[in-house]
């Protein structure tokens, strides 16, 4: 298959959005790969049945920044979640407008990462503009607080590079296409992240991976890594990557992984299908 | 002894051009000092060199007569050789912005601190951000960062472990973090945790409870936590920029060595950079942060602002706003402020609208002309002044307050109560020079309790001077004026009519006018009318077409009622005899050019109670003045002929086809001519007109714009054509102010026209009706015929036939009424 195959097969992103604030913006982000693709752009929000259970057992919510406690009953919490789902439909019908895409939105109440898996199976392409599930850190407390921040991340510091993790040629090739040209769009640095057995085996995965790519464009760096799971982890919390590309088919993408990639990369993920 | 008329060297004094010793006037200095103007300039220099509170100036006299020229060169001479006075700039108040700091510097200081500080932020926005990215700052700055995100992954991180050893889920909600029972990775749904033995419930419920508690606790530290990480992150990032800072804000100190408000600003912004480091960070960075603000999404930068104007506007706190200072060359300032608003007097705050707000700050202060006179002179226009609202109470706030307070006129009036800039108040010593003309000077005087406290010194100025012995100098100015103006030079010719013209504007031929505006454009014509006829040199031709040209232009409207008059649609006679109607003369000044207008003047005569009916009046046509000189005749007639009788006639005295009203005496003699003139049924010479005012002795007294009123008559007479029996009567004591046009003075040379300069009512009746007046005799009679004689008569008629009616006489008022021969006879 080659790459303009494949991107034809991309017809739609689907950008699976929660009750957190900073869903609308990985829905802002994904918008802007869909009008580069030019496919369809379909928001799913997820009504997380973890949250509808909680408000429905005893035991408060913790409010971070002040440490209150706050009950909130079952109607209130699916109140907040249709709010929050009006506000997602409202967002995704704006971008869509805005950048000429034709658009759906849905709503399903299901467990986050298995919906993730699910709408992997049946999308081109999914990008999980999920919260990051704990432990929380200041990075992954609201937004609107930190940029209040004098100086949130430092003054000076390095643009978020858009990860790739490249777990194969046979859908690593179209992982690190729609990567590259994601980090085209943003200006952004390309970081792919290898995880291979060492000797030559391994340095034949990053030589496949860097034929993979384009000579043009943002800067591109190729790291070969440990095949362990920590190791993984470790590399993608370094690397504080603004977007996550992996493939949905490979072994890394099953409901508990997402889960632990979610935490550890504190980025959008995005699941490439094999199509 | 009749009167005759006066001599043609009596209506006009030459100035002889021979007695000029001089070619041309390129010949004559300079004129030294101020011409005619003694009492102003003791006033001036008194005032300048006053130096205590409120002795501020007040410069009064007529328009043109150089009190703004006069006063500004003796205001520049004296700050000529006075101090620079210090430079006033405002800054930000780091501590309080909306109270701006004013900065008292050195003349010509401000001006390079401001370039300084421009500099300095130019420089430091390079120094900063290399300092930031050097590798020591990175790893500090990490270090930091780490540590507490540690601290917070450690204390979350054990709650979790505790939370699934005790088979619980830790779950992330909208705001925060809850406790759950779980059941694998999810939550256990809630019909199976009701299913639970109640043993095991309240177990799952205290295990909750517990590190909730624990939880709660951690989040409570996270402010705190967040604070000290900042404290840290912004003590690095000061001690960073103050190794930026160190060498560049030292080189400055060493700049404004000694000057301690420059000292203390430059503390004040060095304490400032080191809070607001980020402002001189590149925009770019501070942004990689903010996916909103992705290029492909953008539409977030807020107010369509870049990031890199954003910055600029940023640092736009460490600007300095020089007030005064610009372009001082040096000595005191004198300032005239042509537009004297409210705003433009004391300053203002201006605002820039942004997203529907009005916003401002120190940077938008702008100064008035009391900030740029300070430490020198301001001279205003006292009329404009008084026309702007609030100017002049703010004027009068700022002198007896000595500091300049910018406030708008709302927030002085209390009507504003939004926040905006308090500037600190600037310390004010200036001399205040007002200008206006003496009726405002005296309404001042008389209405505002300050003034008299405020402008303590009155600067008059004369519009005349004496001409005998002055004609020299008064040839000198001209010479100055004309080098001034550059024009060519005059000739004796020409300079002499100047001065001929001077005395026609002083009205008066022993004075001079100083009303050197007008003279200055007379020169600056003849010049044009010279040039016209190549001539290099200004002649007395040239002065004489230029005055023509001047009444030329303005003359539409005499011309338009003369028309008027000889096509006797108004109807004026100029010629034959009338009873009860005299030729009046009026004057329309019309600003830049008045003229003498002929009026018909006509009286009617009844029995009555002693009344003469002013119609004018009676429909509100006639002004005080003009009534008051009527109400003098009744006194006149009452006391002259019915001194011991009622006066027992009722007169009518009118303005024939006037209709814009009429004020002033000047005609009172003309009425009294032509009520006498009804009264005897002596009919008056048409060829002549009368002014002159009349007191109750029947002696004729000056009036104004004699010269206008006798012009205004020839010009008729001439256009009907001249009869030689035509001519004007005037009152005696207006013989000195004759100045008259040359065609006036041609026809009375040549017999063709007369002036008539009277004393009496006695003389001016001889001289209307041709008949003797009468001297009062012993047995308190007139002389028979006589015109007294036969007034009295009449009047003696008249007061029998009241007396006869009063009786039950069968006249009535209505038959004796108007001259009538019938009740004449009835009464003798």
């Amino acid at each position: 298959m080659t790459a303009t195959e494949a991107s034809v097969k991309q017809r739609r992103i689907l950008v699976a959005m929660d009750s957190n604030a900073e869903s609308l913006a990985g829905l802002r982000r994904a918008a802007t790969l869909a009008s580069e693709l030019r496919i369809e752009l379909a928001g799913l929000f997820l009504e997380d049945i973890n949250l509808l259970r909680m408000s429905e057992l005893p035991g408060h919510e913790i409010i971070l920044g002040s440490g209150s406690r706050k009950s909130t009953s079952r109607a209130e919490m699916e109140q907040q979640m249709r709010h929050r789902a009006a506000a997602a439909r409202r967002e995704v019908e704006r971008l869509a407008q805005a950048f000429s895409l034709s658009w759906t939105f849905e709503v399903r109440r299901a467990g986050l990462d298995s919906a993730l898996r699910e709408a992997a199976r049946s999308n081109e392409l999914v990008c999980s503009a999920l919260a990051p599930p704990p432990l929380p850190h200041a990075a992954a407390r609201p937004r609107t607080s930190r940029r209040r921040a004098v100086y949130p991340h430092g003054p000076v510091r390095a643009p978020r590079p858009v990860l790739a993790l490249y777990e194969g040629a046979e859908g690593g090739a179209r992982v690190l296409e729609l990567a590259q040209r994601a980090a085209q769009i943003n200006h952004l640095p390309l970081e792919v992240l290898v995880p291979a057995r060492a000797g030559a085996a391994g340095q034949k995965a990053v030589d496949e991976a860097n034929r993979c790519l384009s000579e043009a464009g943002e800067p591109v760096t190729v790291r070969r890594l440990p095949q362990s799971e920590k190791a993984l982890l470790n590399a993608l919390a370094a690397a504080r990557g603004q977007l996550l590309f992996l493939d949905a088919a490979s072994q890394a993408a099953t409901a508990e992984r997402l889960a632990s990639l979610r935490s550890a990369a504190k980025c959008d993920l995005l699941l490439v299908s094999r199509h | 002894m009749p009167i005759k008329p006066l001599k043609a060297t009596q209506i006009y004094r030459h100035c002889d051009a021979k007695s000029f010793r001089f070619r041309s006037t390129a010949e004559l200095p300079d004129l030294d000092g101020v011409l005619g103007q003694a009492r102003a300039v003791e006033a001036l220099s008194f005032g300048i060199g006053m130096e205590k509170d409120g002795y501020n100036l007040f410069v009064l006299g007529p328009r043109a007569t150089g009190r703004h020229t006069i006063a500004r060169s003796f205001l520049e001479r004296r700050a000529e050789g006075e101090a620079a006075p210090d430079d006033w700039a405002y800054v930000n108040n780091f501590e309080a912005p909306h109270k701006p700091r004013a900065l008292r510097l050195p003349a010509g200081r401000a001006g390079s601190l401001r370039q300084d500080m421009a500099r300095l932020i130019e420089e430091l926005l390079i120094a900063i951000p290399a300092a930031f990215q050097t590798d020591e700052y990175k790893t500090r700055r990490e270090a930091i960062q780490e540590e507490f995100q540690e601290r917070q992954e450690t204390a979350f991180g054990a709650i979790q472990e505790e939370a699934r050893k005790r088979d619980l889920a830790l779950v992330r909600t909208p705001m925060g973090l809850a406790l759950a029972p779980a059941r694998g990775n999810e939550v256990m749904p809630p019909d199976e945790f009701h299913k639970l033995p109640e043993l095991v419930r309240k177990k799952i419920e205290a295990d909750i409870e517990e590190l909730q508690g624990r939880l709660q606790e951690v989040a409570q530290k996270l402010p705190d936590w967040e604070r000290e990480r900042r404290r840290r992150i912004r003590e690095l990032n000061r001690e960073i920029t103050g190794m930026a800072l160190a060498q560049l804000i030292g080189r400055l100190r060493k700049s404004y060595a000694g000057l301690n408000q420059a000292l203390d600003y430059i503390a004040a912004v060095e304490r400032d950079i080191g809070e607001h480091v980020d402002l001189f960070l590149p925009p770019e960075a501070g942004q990689a942060e903010v996916p909103a603000n992705m290029p492909a999404i953008a539409g977030a930068a807020p107010m369509g602002q870049s990031p890199a104007a954003r910055q600029a506007a940023a640092l736009r706190r460490y600007s300095v706003n020089v007030m005064v200072g610009d372009g001082n060359n040096g000595g005191a300032p004198v300032i005239t402020e042509e537009s004297p608003s409210y705003a433009n007097l004391i300053g203002r705050v201006e605002h820039q609208a942004e997203m529907g707000a009005l916003l401002t700050d120190f940077s938008m202060i702008k100064p008035g002309s009391l900030h740029r006179a300070n430490g020198g002179y301001l001279i205003i226009d006292a009329l404009r002044l008084l026309q702007q609202p609030y100017a002049w109470e703010a004027l009068k706030r700022v002198l007896r307050g000595n500091s300049i307070r910018i406030e708008s006129p709302g927030e002085m009036l209390s009507l504003v109560s939004t926040v905006s800039l308090e500037p600190e108040p600037i310390p004010l010593d200036v001399k205040v020079v007002l200008i206006g003309e003496r009726q405002i000077y005296y309404l001042l005087c008389q209405r505002d309790p300050d003034f008299d406290d405020l402008f303590k010194v009155a600067v008059d100025f004369d519009e005349n001077m004496e001409r005998g012995g002055s004609v020299s100098q008064f040839a000198r100015l001209i010479a100055t004026m004309a080098r001034r103006h550059e024009l060519r030079p005059l000739n004796p010719g020409g300079v002499a009519r100047v001065v001929e013209q001077a005395t026609r504007l002083a009205g008066d031929v022993k004075k001079l006018s100083l009303q050197i505006g007008h003279i200055a454009d007379l020169l600056k014509e003849a010049d044009y009318w010279a040039a016209e006829k190549n001539r290099t040199v200004i002649g007395a031709e040239d002065v004489q077409t230029a005055l023509d040209a001047q009444v030329r232009r303005v003359d539409r409207l005499s011309h338009r009622m003369r028309e008027s008059i000889v096509q006797q649609t108004i109807l004026i006679d100029t010629d034959g005899a009338k009873v009860g109607q005299i030729n009046g003369l009026a004057v329309l000044d019309l600003g830049n050019f008045a003229f003498g207008k002929p009026s018909r003047i006509s009286a009617r005569v009844r029995i009555g109670n002693g009344e003469v009916i002013d119609i004018e009046r009676r429909v509100d046509l006639g002004g005080p003045l003009h009534s008051k000189g009527v109400l003098i005749l009744s006194g006149y007639l009452g006391a002259r002929y019915a001194a011991d009788h009622p006066l027992s006639l009722s007169a009518s005295l009118v303005f024939e086809q006037s209709y814009g009203g009429v004020d002033g005496d000047s005609a009172s003699s003309a009425e009294l001519y032509v009520l006498l003139s009804a009264l005897a049924e002596l009919p008056i010479n048409q060829g002549l007109a009368v002014t002159g005012s009349v007191n109750q002795h029947g002696e004729v007294q000056a009036i104004g714009g004699v010269n206008e009123k006798i012009e205004g008559f020839f010009d008729l007479c001439q256009a009907r054509g001249l009869t030689g029996q035509q001519g004007v009567l005037i009152p005696k004591a207006n013989v000195p102010h004759l100045m008259l046009n040359r065609g006036v003075v041609k026809a009375v040379r040549a017999g063709r026209f007369a002036v008539y300069a009277v004393a009496s009512i006695d003389q001016g009746m001889e001289l209307l009706t041709g008949r003797k007046a009468g001297r009062l005799g012993r047995n308190g009679r007139y002389p028979a015929n006589s015109v007294n004689r036969l007034v009295q008569d009449r009047i003696h008629e008249l007061a029998d036939m009241r007396r006869r009616f009063a009786r039950g006489g069968r006249n009535d008022s209505n038959n004796g009424s108007n001259n009538s021969k019938q009740g004449g006879e009835n009464g003798s």
